[in-house]
């Protein structure tokens, strides 16, 4: 019967190695594919058509699209030249899916709204998918915060910027600095002080390691810019949206 | 060639039930022999572990412990099975063949050269009394049919030892004669059939030796000529009135639990130890005694008596089992399997 | 006889029992209704539609073939096993000198011929539509092999699902096995999202994906219907991969089917 074991123990080898062999050629299949990855999405179907394809389980299909947005997004972040032509599609259809798909909109307008490479590039859509979020999720202050922000750094529109941030204030369980920050734009529309604001804001409040981080070295820019606009006499809003961009 | 056909040594098996795992023993080891060339029956009641011995020995279920010897050979080396048939219980075989594809078919997976398949088949089908069969699929046979296309296929590459699982089941009378007499040409031809029944009447019209199974417990072996030469203490009494009216006389009405009158003659059973009393009753009442036999064991008195000494032990080892299947309930079980 | 030409023959003995057997249950009407359906839909759509004629009845076909063949796949390997036990036909079969294993695969091979035999079929009815409406477009698209191409993914699809319902109907019942590998075939189309969410976890939980991905069947790159609906050529290098990947991943399958099923206890 020793036999016996040992043959099955063998048997159970050749197929770890089978597994292990047809797991090693994946990598190669995806190279060689046609139609690339899902990265590369010739055509997106709509969020209708998705939703009645999904059976009803539309919230699993939105978070489907929300990592194919991601990894769409990923490959092609600080690559030059890149384009991102179906960012907004990819977002609309997963917000369509599922409206409160919060991370979809604070993430997805940062990924729009800021200019290549580190992002899409269209703060309008930015802009459009924040309010169509904010139509769809009145209660969530956070929203309004990230529309004021998109305004502020990304289209310099500082009036619009401050009537997000009032709006945002009044939503129950805003935070309180929301008011401050509506007073701010209101007076100092384009500081440094008012931009360092806005940042460690962003960094107090983030939960994401990766988003925290972005913020504190934004703010150690910053810091080193107001040092400077002190002996220069450079726009310090272009300094700022420079500092943005330089960063990461 | 003194090796026995089958020989089972200890060959057990329990299933684990339910979702705890209890374990529950469908065959106790099982210590048995067959002989070459013998017709060997195995009885019992439904259930009794027939089945299950029977997939123990052809590898079909994994014994908990215990060994078996098939040929001289470990009964799980694979040279046996191109020397052993078998007929599995009730079985249904492929709805889409014709009897003879099917047994095409099994006789490629025996080994057989292809040359030779529909030649043996054809002779295969004429013995089982199937020749005419032609290309009818195998769904339009009766339950007869199939149970012949069964055998036919048990013995279709010229197997030593023959297991049968129930092959008279769902047989009419015809039928039955017909497998009977295919089990007594395979013995004349010096195989070895070792099949399970329930129907007592097939293994006393068949077998060299029959064992008995209850409840996973091996409860008797015994070849039928020591049985039916075994007496059973009781001798059975003939007499006629000689001329005057035929009585059965008092003396011996009050001991014999079994009397009775045909036509001229009348006849007691007593038991041998009071025979001589009995005969004295019979002169003096004028009768004439016409015969003195003494009563042989049926089948069917060993079984039920093996199957009720078994239980009863049983029982009493296990008081707790008694109070699940009392022992009436289990009498007419045990009746009831032997119709 | 060797060892192994023995072997061969009871495998060839039992797919050629099994190729029958589907042959006369009439698995093959279905291809009557398959043709019906991509005719008749092609002759509508093509009323209806403009300058994607031939693109709308490559996806639908393809689309039909693939559905066709995967539940085929699935519902009759489900039952390949299930059906001898309950008849008893396999205690007849296995009181032979006939391994478990080599029953196994006898009965693969059977029901891979059966579908390849049906996809073929379908793949021509295919063929033969798209023919006659390459006359209408230009001669540049007349190009089938992408078409067959595709088709043969389907193949490789459908024996990849019937080595998984081999491997599930080794330890549980029929209907379990099928929800089981309806299952794995959603899942394994999805594998490329699977692929995108390892990469973004971290930690314990990446390589629990990765290790998921891995064990799963990826499926994906058995579709390239949308690539052969526009007439784009199918890499070479693909066909090789995608052959030699539903060989690896199917033979681990059965091999691990033909592992459990030796030590099954037919009850």
């Amino acid at each position: 019967m020793t036999q016996k074991r040992m043959r099955r123990a063998i048997g159970v080898i050749v197929i770890g190695l089978c597994l292990l062999g047809a797991g090693l050629l994946l990598p190669a299949i995806e190279a060689s594919r046609p139609v690339g990855g899902s990265d590369d999405i010739t055509y997106l179907p709509t969020a209708g058509s998705v939703k009645m394809m999904s059976l009803g389980y539309s919230g699993l299909m939105a978070d489907i699209y929300w990592t194919r947005t991601v990894q769409y997004f990923g490959r092609r972040v600080n690559v030059a030249g890149a384009r991102f032509e179906l960012l907004a599609p990819l977002l609309d259809t997963a917000t369509q899916l599922d409206p409160q798909l919060m991370p979809a909109y604070e993430f997805g307008s940062v990924f729009l709204a800021e200019d290549p490479p580190r992002g899409a590039g269209r703060p309008e859509e930015a802009v459009a998918l924040l309010e169509r979020g904010i139509a769809a999720n009145p209660a969530e202050w956070r929203l309004w915060y990230e529309l004021g922000f998109v305004h502020y750094f990304n289209r310099h529109d500082y009036a619009a910027a401050r009537q997000a941030f009032e709006s945002g204030s009044k939503v129950p369980g805003a935070h309180p600095w929301m008011k401050q920050l509506a007073a701010r734009m209101a007076e100092h529309g384009g500081d440094l002080v008012t931009a360092r604001f806005l940042w460690a804001k962003a960094y107090e409040e983030a939960t994401d390691p990766r988003i925290r981080a972005n913020a504190l070295a934004l703010l150690r820019e910053l810091d080193h810019e107001t040092a400077i606009s002190t002996t220069s006499a450079s726009s310090p809003v272009a300094e700022a949206a420079k500092a943005a961009k330089t960063v990461q | 060639m003194t090796e026995p056909a089958i020989a089972i040594e200890g060959l057990a098996k329990e299933y684990s039930s339910g979702l705890w795992g209890r374990r529950r023993a469908a065959l106790s080891p099982l210590h048995l022999s067959v002989q070459r060339g013998e017709v060997f029956g195995f009885l019992g009641p439904n259930g009794a572990g027939k089945t299950t011995t029977l997939k123990l020995l052809l590898g079909l279920i994994a014994p908990s412990a215990g060994t078996a010897r098939i040929l001289g050979m470990d009964f799980r080396d694979p040279r046996v099975k191109s020397r052993i048939g078998f007929l599995p219980e009730q079985p249904y075989f492929y709805d889409h063949l014709s009897a003879s594809e099917l047994l095409i078919y099994f006789a490629a997976l025996s080994g057989m050269p292809a040359q030779v398949r529909r030649e043996r088949a054809g002779a295969m089908l004429r013995r089982v009394g199937l020749a005419d069969t032609g290309k009818l699929p195998l769904r339009k046979f009766s339950k007869g049919m199939l149970q012949r296309v069964g055998l036919a296929q048990a013995i279709l590459h010229d197997p030593d030892v023959v297991f049968l699982d129930e092959p008279m089941s769902g047989l009419d009378p015809l039928g039955r004669m017909e497998v009977r007499d295919i089990i007594r040409e395979l013995r004349a031809d010096g195989r070895t059939v070792f099949f399970s029944t329930h129907i007592l009447s097939d293994a006393e019209a068949l077998c060299d030796r029959v064992a008995i199974l209850d409840r996973g417990e091996l409860c008797g072996v015994s070849s039928l000529e020591a049985l039916t030469r075994e007496v059973s203490g009781r001798v059975e009494l003939v007499w006629t009135g000689n001329g005057r009216t035929t009585e059965i006389p008092f003396g011996v009405a009050a001991m014999a639990p079994e009397t009775g009158t045909t036509g001229e003659s009348a006849r007691a059973i007593v038991a041998e130890a009071v025979s001589e009393r009995a005969l004295d009753s019979l002169q003096l009442a004028g009768m004439r005694l016409v015969s003195l036999t003494p009563v042989r064991l049926s089948l069917e008195e060993y079984f039920m008596a093996r199957l009720r000494a078994t239980r009863v032990s049983a029982e009493q080892a296990d008081p707790q089992d008694n109070a699940i299947l009392p022992r009436e309930v289990a009498r007419a079980a045990a009746a009831g399997a032997i119709r | 006889m060797t060892d192994v030409g023995a072997s061969v023959v009871r495998v060839a003995a039992i797919a050629r029992q099994n190729f029958r057997e589907a042959v006369r249950d009439r698995v093959f009407y279905n291809l009557i209704s398959f043709t019906a359906l991509v005719v008749g839909a092609a002759l509508v759509f093509s009323q209806i539609s403009i300058a994607i004629e031939r693109e709308l009845l490559v996806n639908l076909g393809l689309t039909a073939i693939s559905l066709t063949s995967v539940l085929l796949a699935v519902l009759l390997g489900v039952g390949l096993v299930a059906k001898e036990i309950e008849r008893r036909t396999l205690y007849a079969v296995l009181a032979r000198p006939v391994a478990r294993w080599e029953f196994l695969s006898g009965k693969f091979c059977g029901l891979a011929a059966t579908l390849t035999v049906n996809t073929a079929c379908m793949a021509v009815a295919l063929l033969l539509l798209v023919a006659t409406q390459a006359t209408h477009t230009p001669a540049a698209n007349l190009s089938l092999w992408p078409v067959i191409t595709a088709t043969y993914f389907l193949l490789l699809q459908a024996l990849i699902l019937v080595a998984v319902a081999l491997l599930f109907s080794s330890f549980s019942s029929p209907l379990l096995a099928a929800i089981f590998t309806l299952a794995l075939f959603l899942i394994g189309s999805f594998t490329q999202d699977l692929h995108g969410m390892a990469q973004l976890a971290n930690g314990a939980s990446r390589w629990l994906l990765v290790g998921l991905v891995g064990v799963l069947p990826d499926l994906s790159s058995f579709n390239v219907i949308a690539a052969a609906a526009h007439g784009r050529a199918i890499p070479l290098r693909l066909i090789g991969l995608n052959t030699l990947y539903a060989a690896l991943y199917g033979g681990a399958a059965l091999g691990a089917a033909a592992l459990i099923f030796s030590r099954r206890e037919m009850k």
